[in-house]
């Protein structure tokens, strides 16, 4: 069907050729290209923000009250929990624990998207003039959030746990079983590499389980809401519904080891 | 002047793709605004300025995205010298064929980035591509035939924007 005129096929192969010298010479093209998106990217989020606040009016206020309600019952539950925390902060002394080190945080605001269906990932407005690094592990106040995979001055790039792309090594809670927790590109992230008596049942609270030195042990992943065979019957695996609203993320905080 | 007004809409259209399209979302799949943008330059453009039209999408894209550095810019670029080679064959100033071209090029470049992830050792299973890729092609295609109206109607017959 095509013809293609011989000068054409070669400017455009010329064109291709040069495209990909620049892309594998110039690797680093990308952190200071990605600094001049950080303002206009800000100003854009603002708006985001302002036009999400009215359009979503009603369901904001009917949330606004239920949460209220809820944070008054977690506000009793803390005292309760803190009593029981001072408790065993005493006993371990006691008992000469090697207490876990607390980590160093950094809030950062979500500033960006990826524009493609194809990844999960976000852009947000702290880069290595803060502290952050290439690795660094992301959460929210609900559970992991993911890892951070690229970093500019000004601005970083996090890789979210329902990419497809991105593994963790997790176990329940409840069993201590251990697998691996992918993201899958949709709402869900997927366990895998359960044994078939494993002891996993649906509403169980997934955590990261510490075994790599990347994620600290005992960040909330998600909770369990099936249980499947996988086809080989050999394994199961788990459907996780994550703890953290990827679509809905504002803040993050970055972990600094 | 009116290539340089599109160069601007396209950074406009990143930075939207980026932000407020997110609200657009239906079964978690936006469309894709550089691809439409490549499209419409492949159509209304002289070739070398589509040409460069898709190599600014494409670059914005790689900067905004995680792929390695220069697969949107060579998928894009490709795509627009598909259009630009079909435009001269058919005319594509019609709104029936242009949003089945934009479906063909959004069908490819879905394809396209799943080989590559594949190559790149990131395993999307099938039914997470088919599902994407069938709601971003015609969520795609029908972004597209709003945005070709818009156009037609900012530009007098022979499509040259009023500035």
């Amino acid at each position: 069907m095509f013809k293609f005129r011989k000068k054409t096929l070669i400017s455009f192969l010329i064109f291709v050729f040069l495209l990909l010298s620049l892309c594998s010479f110039i690797p680093s093209i990308r952190r200071p290209l990605l600094n001049i998106f950080r303002f206009p990217l800000s100003v854009l989020t603002v708006i985001r923000k302002e036009i999400g606040g009215l359009v979503f009016y009603h369901r904001n206020l009917l949330q606004s009250e239920k949460l209220k309600e809820e944070v008054y019952l977690l506000q009793k539950k803390l005292n309760d929990t803190t009593e029981v925390y001072l408790e065993n902060t005493r006993l371990k002394k006691l008992l000469s624990f090697k207490t876990s080190i607390p980590y160093r945080v950094i809030a950062a605001r979500v500033i960006g998207r990826d524009p493609s269906n194809w990844s999960s990932t976000i852009i947000i407005d702290k880069g290595s003039d803060s502290g952050i690094k290439k690795g660094f592990v992301s959460i929210s106040f609900l559970g992991l959030v993911g890892r951070v995979i690229e970093v500019s001055s000004s601005t970083s790039k996090i890789i979210l746990l329902s990419d497809s792309a991105l593994c963790v090594s997790a176990i329940i809670q409840r069993s201590r079983q251990e697998g691996l927790v992918c993201g899958s590109l949709g709402g869900l992230l997927i366990m895998k590499y359960l044994t078939k008596e494993s002891d996993i049942r649906v509403n169980d609270a997934v955590i990261t389980s510490g075994l790599t030195d990347v994620y600290p042990k005992g960040l909330l992943i998600g909770r369990v809401t099936n249980i499947n065979e996988e086809f080989s019957g050999l394994t199961r695996y788990a459907v996780v519904k994550p703890a953290v609203d990827f679509l809905g993320l504002e803040e993050v905080l970055i972990i600094i080891p | 002047m009116r290539n340089w007004i599109f160069l601007l809409i396209v950074f406009i259209f990143a930075l939207f793709q980026t932000t407020i399209l997110d609200y657009l979302k239906i079964f978690g799949v936006k469309p894709n605004l550089f691809l439409i943008s490549i499209v419409l330059a492949g159509i209304y453009f002289e070739w070398r300025w589509a040409l460069f039209i898709s190599l600014f999408s494409g670059i914005l894209g790689d900067i905004l995205g995680i792929n390695r550095f220069g697969i949107n810019t060579l998928i894009f670029a490709l795509l627009c010298f598909l259009v630009i080679q079909l435009n001269k064959k058919l005319s594509l100033d019609n709104y029936f064929l242009s949003s089945i071209v934009t479906f063909i090029c959004a069908l490819l470049y879905a394809a396209l980035t799943w080989l590559i992830s594949l190559y790149l050792n990131n395993f999307i299973p099938p039914s997470v591509f088919l599902r994407i890729a069938f709601f971003e092609t015609l969520y795609t295609s029908i972004i597209f035939i709003i945005l070709q109206r818009c156009y037609h109607c900012v530009g007098d017959s022979n499509h040259r924007l009023i500035l």
